[in-house]
């Protein structure tokens, strides 16, 4: 724990939660020393829990990359890393090393929104980009107050991503429609061998039955869309078992991403998940210098999923991450081709189903 | 740790034993021989006295043998002292030759598996200025050893330049199996360091993904081996084996690339026009060029390709 932190209601609801005596530490290079001198930093750092604040910029902007497009999300950074241990993560060649920060003070993420919240137009705010929105609910007050503060106003929404279903402290909150809870989601077989630690499938859809059922919206990200034999009959079980368990109606939106890559990822997942074969599918570097499934692989697994999504709810709205014109035409019939389109389009649907100012628009 | 020179026949060294020897054989000694003979022997070689007063060589076995070719019968030598133990004799025996020339690849490779006996990999890269005339890093050192350990033929192919110091690092954390299946290819093809790397991560990937050993990953895919068509010539097989390899490993991508390279073909444009698709087709572009000397061969290849405008197959891979 950062020395300078007080031990103000915040850390002592954290500390109490974890129930270690927290180590107080005058530098950070002593976390990162710590870490880095491990055989195996990612596994260190997932059980290493660095008490903070975050002393860099509290909101960004989503880090797409050139020539695919991005859907312009903003990102609430209020920690790093994660405890689950998925194959595919892209946090462990991220971060150098990797260090499972906690960003704590509620004050200046306050004010840091409270900003947002002054300008006239929408924003989309996620705190799942480096980090799983809801592996903090069981020891941190943060998601419950950002629930809370996100429910008194209305040009922005909340996305809480998550691979768990921790959201207990959640569901008798007044979210005020302004808090979509979203779960990645893969096939059974992907959940089993690559996603460690995480809630399976069923867990995940009845946690969003449960928290639909609490006035909730919900969205899915189907990312990484992992390409395997039969994984195209498995993923439309899992579409099809997703409506098993919520409305169409509360879907805000769903998303879909194939398995993308830094090159860098690779030796990683070689040395850390030396049973894992995901890297070895048919990719090829793509423009923007990531790994990525050959096209044509992409836009036929793409295609599949969208027939059978548009079968069970034709008017969710559909997008891909970081995907290019000729992937947005062939499976979408359109493309957001000019620049913040599909953040709009976004906006719009986040705009419907939460209730939020349509003026911004 | 050396006596004085001395004189002696050279019948009593062993010249069977090579326990110190780091260098290769010569093939050719001719010319030792001659310049032996013209110029006298400038280096005496070195070697150790055993307790049945023969000799074996601590350096200058190709000397002995040049020696023997100009029929010598004796030898000024500079003898260790009778105490001297092995350890020392290999020191010397490796800084005598990395002081007189850069040790080559299977040299280094010998040296340092023998040392590695007798020093930990710390000590070996303190040491290594002194006895290998250059400085070895402790990871390049146990990269080596691991290399050592190799099985036969892996130090041949390194000698002939059929597999790189990185391959052969590559090869030697995978079980003996796959060690041998991978020493047979390369004993069969003769492909560059870019592309021995290439072979192996292919043919491993693709095997992981398989969930096969690499070596039965060609019966597995019910593939004939091209290494087994010994009538090709070496670069024709090494090309059709690099070939199959990618074709394992990117299946849909190869087809693909042949599809479009026939439908490219089929217009049958002129050989001063490229019809080039993006690197792997992630983009949409295709680049068109062509090569001109003067306005008439501008002009002739503006006309082809107006005349493959009305080609169908074009649009077809223009608008696919």
């Amino acid at each position: 724990m950062d020395n300078s932190l007080p031990l103000d209601d915040e850390a002592d609801y954290l500390v109490s939660k974890i129930r270690l005596e927290p180590q107080r530490i005058q530098d950070s290079g002593e976390v990162y020393d710590f870490i880095n001198h491990s055989d195996d930093p990612v596994s260190l750092a997932k059980k290493t829990l660095y008490i903070t604040q975050n002393k860099g910029a509290l909101i960004r902007n989503c880090p797409g990359t050139c020539h695919y497009t991005c859907c312009d999300y903003t990102i609430l950074h209020t920690g790093t890393f994660c405890t689950m241990d998925c194959s595919y993560c892209i946090l462990q060649a991220y971060f150098h090393p990797p260090v499972l920060q906690y960003f704590a003070g509620f004050e200046p993420v306050r004010q840091a929104l409270q900003a947002v919240f002054l300008e006239n137009k929408i924003f989309r705010i996620g705190t799942g980009e480096y980090t799983d929105s809801l592996i903090w609910e069981k020891v941190s007050l943060m998601p419950e107050f950002l629930v809370k503060t996100f429910a008194r106003q209305k040009n922005s929404v909340l996305e809480l991503k998550t691979k768990t279903v921790n959201i207990e402290s959640l569901l008798s909150l007044d979210h005020n429609e302004k808090t979509i809870i979203a779960w990645s989601l893969n096939t059974p077989e992907i959940i089993r061998s690559q996603e460690r630690g995480t809630a399976s499938l069923t867990a995940r859809l009845e946690a969003a039955r449960q928290a639909e059922s609490k006035g909730y919206r919900l969205a899915f990200h189907f990312d990484p869309i992992v390409i395997y034999p039969g994984c195209e009959e498995q993923y439309k079980n899992v579409i099809q078992k997703i409506f098993e368990y919520v409305r169409p109606e509360t879907i805000v939106w769903i998303s879909l991403g194939t398995f993308r890559f830094m090159p860098g990822l690779k030796s990683v997942m070689e040395k850390r998940f030396p049973a894992s074969t995901l890297c070895y599918g048919e990719f090829i570097l793509g423009l923007d210098n990531k790994m990525r499934y050959f096209k044509p692989l992409r836009i036929h697994i793409y295609k599949e999923m969208i027939a059978a999504l548009k079968t069970y709810a034709p008017d969710v709205f559909l997008y891909f991450c970081m995907e290019d014109e000729e992937v947005w035409e062939k499976c979408l019939d359109f493309f957001p081709k000019k620049q913040g389109e599909l953040g709009r389009l976004l906006d719009r649907s986040a705009a419907g189903h939460c209730s939020l100012n349509k003026a911004f628009l | 740790m050396f006596d004085t020179l001395k004189e002696i026949h050279i019948s009593d060294i062993d010249i069977k034993d090579e326990r110190y020897r780091i260098s290769s054989e010569s093939e050719n000694i001719a010319f030792l021989a001659r310049s032996i003979k013209e110029m006298g022997l400038m280096n005496p070689p070195v070697v150790r006295p055993m307790n049945d007063g023969k000799f074996i060589l601590i350096s200058g076995f190709n000397r002995i043998k040049a020696l023997q070719y100009n029929n010598e019968s004796k030898v000024r030598v500079r003898p260790t002292d009778t105490e001297i133990e092995d350890y020392h004799c290999l020191l010397f025996a490796v800084a005598a030759l990395a002081f007189r020339r850069p040790l080559t690849q299977v040299e280094l490779i010998i040296s340092v598996k023998r040392l590695s006996r007798y020093l930990d990999r710390e000590n070996m890269a303190k040491m290594s200025p002194a006895v290998f005339n250059t400085q070895l890093a402790q990871g390049f050192i146990d990269d080596l050893v691991n290399i050592g350990s190799l099985p036969d033929p892996a130090l041949e192919l390194i000698h002939t330049g059929q597999l790189s110091l990185k391959s052969a690092k590559r090869i030697s954390h995978l079980d003996m199996d796959a060690i041998s299946f991978f020493l047979d290819i390369f004993s069969k093809i003769r492909a560059s360091a870019s592309v021995q790397l290439e072979l192996i991560q292919n043919i491993l990937e693709t095997a992981a993904r398989e969930g096969v050993h690499p070596k039965s990953l060609f019966q597995e895919l019910n593939i004939p081996d091209p290494l087994d068509d010994e009538t090709a010539d070496m670069t024709v097989r090494t090309h059709c084996f690099r070939t199959l390899v990618f074709e394992q490993r990117y299946p849909v991508l190869s087809r693909t690339r042949q599809r479009i390279q026939d439908k490219i073909a089929s217009i049958k444009l002129p050989g001063t026009i490229k019809l080039i698709p993006s690197e792997n087709f992630e983009s949409r572009k295709y680049s068109i060029s062509f090569t001109v000397k003067n306005h008439d061969e501008f002009e002739k290849n503006i006309q082809h390709l107006t005349d493959a405008l009305e080609n169908k197959t074009l649009r077809e891979i223009l608008d696919s």
